[in-house]
């Protein structure tokens, strides 16, 4: 009986969502489809006069990413955005949690920093990308570094909130039963945790492949800012949307891999 | 009473507003009783609990656990069933008794085969690997029993522990529940708002007045031990006793109202 109850909608469940995917790859088709029609049946060119110079066109993106794939020099360039978001994201993770962790470990100084941490917040922290292009190099370092400031405070809010909302009851019964600090933070803090920096980390994902990209248009030897950059300064567009299919790609496989993360770590929740 | 386990005399407890919920308050409890505490609401029965728990200081007075005043929480010594739940969401039944077992330094090696046993003891031997998401409430209240078993503690506090469940579900655990504390007679302060939960399960019911709580009066509860919840409803001694308690609670029910 609750076989049947639970798997008929699971079922249905499934096939809305092929539909919605099916539906997805339409319309991406769709729309890259009436681009390239467009600029080749000369359409855009009653709007403005040669038109490949300022909108290009997928196919001509596409050669672009194929070339630059096949000589090498693309992975270079996407591993140096990759990795130096994913160092600022972990090590922005790392320093976030432990200050949040802090933080919460007196009222008092939660109270004394919590106007800082505000402000910081509050502050365009890609204003920061020259200074740090001074500071720490050209190099990934500068970039990173950038990345950090950025969701550094994401990971403290949310690590702050996501303690002040463990169930008490159950950090009570814990010290009943005899826990020390290190065994509650093991069993309770840190499990409760992982729903909200979930949250943190995907919201993270983006903000520091952003960071990283304004520190490449800062100061840079390579990256994927590098050649968007590279491609404004060329008067050539086709490098800057190739820049931008490559970060989508990066930021849907990195988005896709933290869901599976996500999807393991929080099985309890379902029922 | 010679050397009561938890005694307290004429203590006064304040919520950290300043308000007093409990005021020269009198009880002892002797090893291995099982003693009920009933009272309207606000008269501070949890209160009452939660300061032999140690997680509420006692203002005025004197508590005591084996003699000694409770200063700090009483860590290693009570187990404390809330009325809410205390279950650790993220772990299962099986793994949420591991904490327990942890925390008593049970070897890591005996882990499975000890959670199995008691889950197994409270009814629970096919859900050892499910999430407290995935069991009913009456089914969470047998895994935090399980762990309170695993954990062992000389005294049992209860505060409303099956007000949740619906009258069967009720019934059942509570029968289960009487036949697992006959076999070691550990002591019970047990906090409810029903007095025939209290009949059944208790051998004496403290009646605390309106707020601020004091004691009103101590029934003991004449039925035989080793005792079932239907054998204690239908025994000839049930409804009087019921009716003393009745009487007396209502009248101080009464004056919750009228403040």
């Amino acid at each position: 009986m609750t076989l049947v109850a639970t798997q008929a909608p699971a079922r249905e469940a499934m096939s809305v969502e092929k539909k919605a995917r099916f539906l997805q790859v339409g319309l991406l088709v769709f729309g890259l489809a009436f681009w390239e029609m467009a600029m080749r049946t000369g359409l855009m060119a009653y709007l403005v006069p040669n038109p490949g110079f300022w909108f290009s066109s997928p196919s001509a993106i596409a050669t672009l990413i194929w070339k630059l794939a096949v000589n090498g020099q693309l992975w270079n360039h996407v591993w140096l955005t990759f990795s130096a978001t994913l160092i600022g994201l972990g090590l922005g993770a790392v320093i976030g949690i432990l200050l949040g962790v802090l933080m919460a470990q007196s009222t008092r100084l939660e109270t004394l920093f919590d106007p800082i941490w505000s402000a910081l917040n509050a502050l365009p922290k890609v204003a920061l990308a020259p200074a740090f292009a001074a500071s720490f190099g050209i190099g990934i370092a500068s970039k990173s570094a950038l990345a950090v400031a950025i969701v550094v405070f994401v990971f403290l809010f949310n690590t702050t909130a996501g303690l002040r909302a463990i169930n008490p009851t159950l950090i009570c019964n814990l010290k009943l039963m005899g826990a020390s600090r290190l065994q509650i933070l093991r069993m309770a803090m840190l499990p409760s945790l992982v729903r909200w920096l979930y949250g943190a980390l995907r919201i993270s994902l983006g903000l520091a492949l952003t960071a990283v990209v304004v520190g490449e248009f800062v100061a840079a030897r390579g990256g994927i800012g590098f050649i968007i950059q590279y491609g404004f300064g060329m008067f050539n567009v086709t490098w800057c949307y190739a820049g931008i299919v490559l970060l989508g790609i990066i930021a849907l496989a990195t988005d896709a891999a933290m869901r599976i993360g996500e999807y393991y770590l929080t099985r309890w929740e379902r029922s | 009473m010679t050397n009561p386990l938890i005694s307290a005399a004429g203590i006064t407890i304040a919520y950290p507003n300043g308000l007093t919920a409990l005021k020269d308050f009198t009880l002892d409890v002797a090893q291995g009783e099982f003693v009920g505490i009933v009272g309207p609401s606000g008269c501070g029965k949890t209160t009452f609990l939660d300061a032999v728990a140690g997680l509420m200081p006692v203002a005025g007075g004197r508590l005591t656990y084996k003699g000694k005043p409770i200063s700090g929480i009483n860590t290693g010594e009570v187990g404390y069933l809330f009325q809410k739940d205390s279950l650790m969401p993220w772990r299962t039944a099986a793994q949420n008794v591991y904490a327990a077992l942890e925390l008593r330094k049970v070897p890591q090696a005996e882990w499975r085969q000890r959670a199995q046993d008691i889950l197994q003891k409270v009814g629970l031997g096919r859900f050892t690997d499910k999430y407290p998401a995935q069991l009913s409430g009456g089914m969470r209240r047998r895994v935090q029993l399980a762990v309170l078993l695993a954990f062992d503690p000389p005294v049992i506090l209860m505060d409303e522990p099956f007000g949740a469940l619906d009258a069967q579900t009720r019934t059942i655990i509570e029968d289960d529940f009487l036949r697992l504390w006959e076999q070691n007679r550990k002591t019970v302060l047990f906090v409810t708002h029903d007095l025939e939960e209290a009949i059944c399960l208790c051998d004496k019911v403290v009646i605390l007045t309106a707020h601020p709580g004091t004691r009103k009066q101590v029934l003991e509860v004449p039925l035989q031990r080793p005792r079932t919840i239907d054998e204690a409803k239908f025994d000839p001694e049930f409804p009087q006793t019921l009716k003393t308690l009745s009487t007396s609670l209502r009248a101080e029910v009464g004056r919750t109202l009228a403040l």
